[in-house]
């Protein structure tokens, strides 16, 4: 890695990935994706430029309390099955982070992007597949939205600097926010189909 | 003026504007049908390149507008598909029930047409991943029903179609990088992978189609059908545009074998869940996915016949799926339950919506007499020049649809004590009938899709 200081973001960022996914509640999601986005701008800033980075942060951190602003959500997100679950979850992001570990030389040669941003970038990514592939709460795969397109803007960022293509990106961002907090809202006469 | 700033700028433009007479839906579904008449026509009518005249008025058409350091790009090889996307959108406008189908229809499907308009239009390619993502987000939009829990399916539809947008980013950034040069074959390869998937995904293809059939069963039938006349349509248009761009992907000796056996498993695998489903909406997704197995086995031919048949099967298609969902709309508003038991007898109380919604059905699975059969015909002819044992697989998934139409058949015309009724109004019955009749006199006279088709074919990109 080329700053020391990503030796210890890396590991925190990860830990606030293991949040993300075993938290089981609105507030204690939203407090890891906070997490996760300022120290992911703590590496993204000694990259890019302020503003650039600064931009990137507004957008995930506008997502987040657009989401948190839905009206009438139960505070309660059913995460997965108590015990057993949360141990599959758990694993599986583990072999994720090994998959990432083994990777990372070539995946780094490939985008030709510093260790510092891929690795947390593609833990992040992988993060967000794991929250759409095993969650059954919409907010949960929104949230698993959210981050999967914030861990790809990273690696695309790095690697694509249009500012047109990264506008859109953040369009995107607040976009998915927006639409999903237009689904979480309750139906009004609790009518089922 | 450029053309644009016509199909794109102008139709984002007004759906704006529209959004202000939400209270309105008289005045919002004519201007709907007139400013997509508008603009079917003109795409109709006017060659690219040439200048418009409109009383002293003279415009000079270019084909080009430049926005922020990109090019929006129309030509005459996109004419066709204009007029495709809003004839599509001013036949779901005529056909729109204000009573039923929410207001916000008219603004979103004209914003969601000029966005894919875009998505087509836009140099370079890996842009149209991003406007075809704001597309999807305003169809959710669209389709959300706030006194109806439709969470899953609709989450599905936008997790699905999101995870489309960074494998086409991403192939798009490879062969941004290496030019597509064969000499780079590890990043071609790859580049050719992640297109695949991101395109399996924006069109369900198999195995990313499993969310079709649960979004169909949420959603009303009429806002279902339009999304699923104009998104894979859209997007077969972008894949046959950039693989034709593309020298040594069009030459690959991959694509034929790998586009024709996923549409043969397509077919098969639709024709045997349609034939065990009992809800009629699934069906309704089930008959979506197995035109989308027969365009991507057209495509597969590489050839300047396969590409025809595409674009000849296209009009069957919309009005075969217009008509299913404009059957369906009327059988559910009038609170018919849309599973097999839920429709049985139907035909003594709603006999035209009834023979509506068979005649599409009919239509999609190539019955001799009804505009697809002379398409369905052609392609088994020339898939038997290549492969009879892919024809054999696709006589059976074909079967399995026609077993679940004939179920469907024989349950709608179940013998009932009671009396025969009509409780269609007369509009619905002259909209049906009007269908029908334009359905079977395209099966009867196919040159007359022929002669809508002839003069675009010279300049619609073919997989040469």
């Amino acid at each position: 890695m080329e700053n020391w200081i990503n030796y210890l973001t890396i590991p925190i960022l990860t830990i606030g990935l293991f949040g993300l996914i075993l938290a089981d509640s609105r507030r204690l999601m939203f407090i890891s994706f906070g997490a996760v986005v300022l120290l992911l701008f703590s590496i993204n800033v000694q990259f890019w430029s302020f503003g650039f980075a600064l931009s990137k942060l507004l957008t995930g951190l506008m997502a987040m309390f657009i989401l948190a602003l839905t009206p009438g959500q139960e505070p309660d997100v059913s995460p997965i099955i108590p015990g057993a679950g949360r141990i599959f979850t758990s694993v599986s992001f583990g072999f994720c982070i090994i998959l990432v570990l083994f990777t990372i030389n070539k995946i780094t040669r490939f985008l030709a992007i510093s260790q510092d941003q891929s690795i947390p970038a593609l833990l992040i990514l992988l993060c967000g597949f794991i929250l759409i592939g095993i969650s059954q709460h919409p907010f949960r795969i929104i949230i698993g939205l959210l981050t999967m397109i914030t861990g790809f803007e990273v690696l695309y960022s790095a690697v694509e600097q249009s500012l047109l293509i990264n506008g859109f990106l953040g369009a995107v961002v607040l976009l998915v926010a927006l639409v999903g907090s237009y689904l979480l809202t309750p139906t009004t006469s609790g009518e089922e189909q | 003026m450029s053309t644009p700033l016509i199909w794109i700028v102008f139709p984002l433009g007004v759906s704006l504007g529209l959004l202000f007479l939400l209270n309105h839906p008289r005045v919002l579904k004519f201007s709907g049908i007139v400013i997509s008449l508008l603009l079917s026509v003109i795409a109709f009518f006017q060659p690219i390149g040439s200048v418009l005249r409109i009383g002293d008025i003279i415009l000079d058409i270019r084909p080009d507008l430049q926005l922020f350091g990109r090019s929006l790009f129309l030509d005459n090889g996109d004419r066709f598909v204009l007029v495709v996307i809003f004839g599509i959108l001013l036949l779901y406008y005529i056909f729109m029930d204000i009573k039923t189908i929410p207001s916000k229809f008219v603004p979103l499907s004209l914003a969601i047409s000029a966005l894919l308009v875009a998505a087509l239009a836009v140099q370079p390619f890996l842009y149209a991943a991003v406007l075809v993502e704001l597309a999807v987000l305003l169809m959710v939009i669209l389709v959300r029903d706030k006194h109806i829990d439709q969470e899953k399916g609709i989450i599905r539809f936008l997790v699905y179609l999101t995870l489309a947008m960074p494998f086409i980013l991403f192939s798009g950034w490879i062969l941004g990088g290496t030019q597509g040069s064969p000499s780079e074959q590890g990043s071609t390869l790859g580049a050719a992978i992640t297109l695949m998937i991101g395109f399996s995904l924006w069109l369900a293809v198999f195995p990313f189609h499993s969310w079709v059939p649960q979004f169909s069963r949420v959603v009303h039938p009429y806002l279902f059908g339009f999304i699923f006349s104009l998104l894979p349509i859209v997007i077969l248009f972008i894949a046959v545009n950039y693989v034709s761009s593309l020298v040594w992907l069009r030459s690959a000796s991959y694509l034929t074998p790998v586009l024709g056996t996923i549409g043969i498993i397509m077919i098969v695998t639709t024709g045997v869940w349609a034939s065990l489903e009992k809800d009629i909406k699934r069906l309704l997704a089930y008959s979506v996915l197995l035109e989308t197995g027969f365009s991507l086995i057209m495509i597969s031919f590489k050839s300047d016949q396969g590409l025809v048949l595409m674009y000849q099967s296209l009009i069957p298609r919309i009005l075969s799926l217009v008509l299913l969902v404009y059957s369906l709309s009327i059988l559910q508003n009038s609170g018919v339950a849309l599973t097999n038991e839920g429709i049985r007898g139907v035909m003594h109380q709603y006999p035209f919506a009834s023979s509506g919604f068979l005649i599409a059905l009919f239509t999609i699975s190539g019955f001799p007499l009804f505009a697809s059969f002379p398409v369905r015909l052609e392609l088994l002819h020339q898939l038997g020049l290549t492969s009879t044992s892919s024809v054999i697989w696709l006589v059976v998934g074909l079967t399995g649809f026609i077993y679940a139409v004939i179920r469907v058949f024989s349950s709608i015309t179940y013998p009932l004590s009671e009396n025969w009724h009509m409780l269609e109004n007369i509009t619905q019955v002259i909209i049906i009938c009007a269908i029908i009749i334009v359905l079977i006199l395209s099966g009867l006279i196919p040159q007359l899709m022929d002669g809508i088709i002839k003069p675009f074919m010279t300049d619609l990109p073919l997989l040469r």
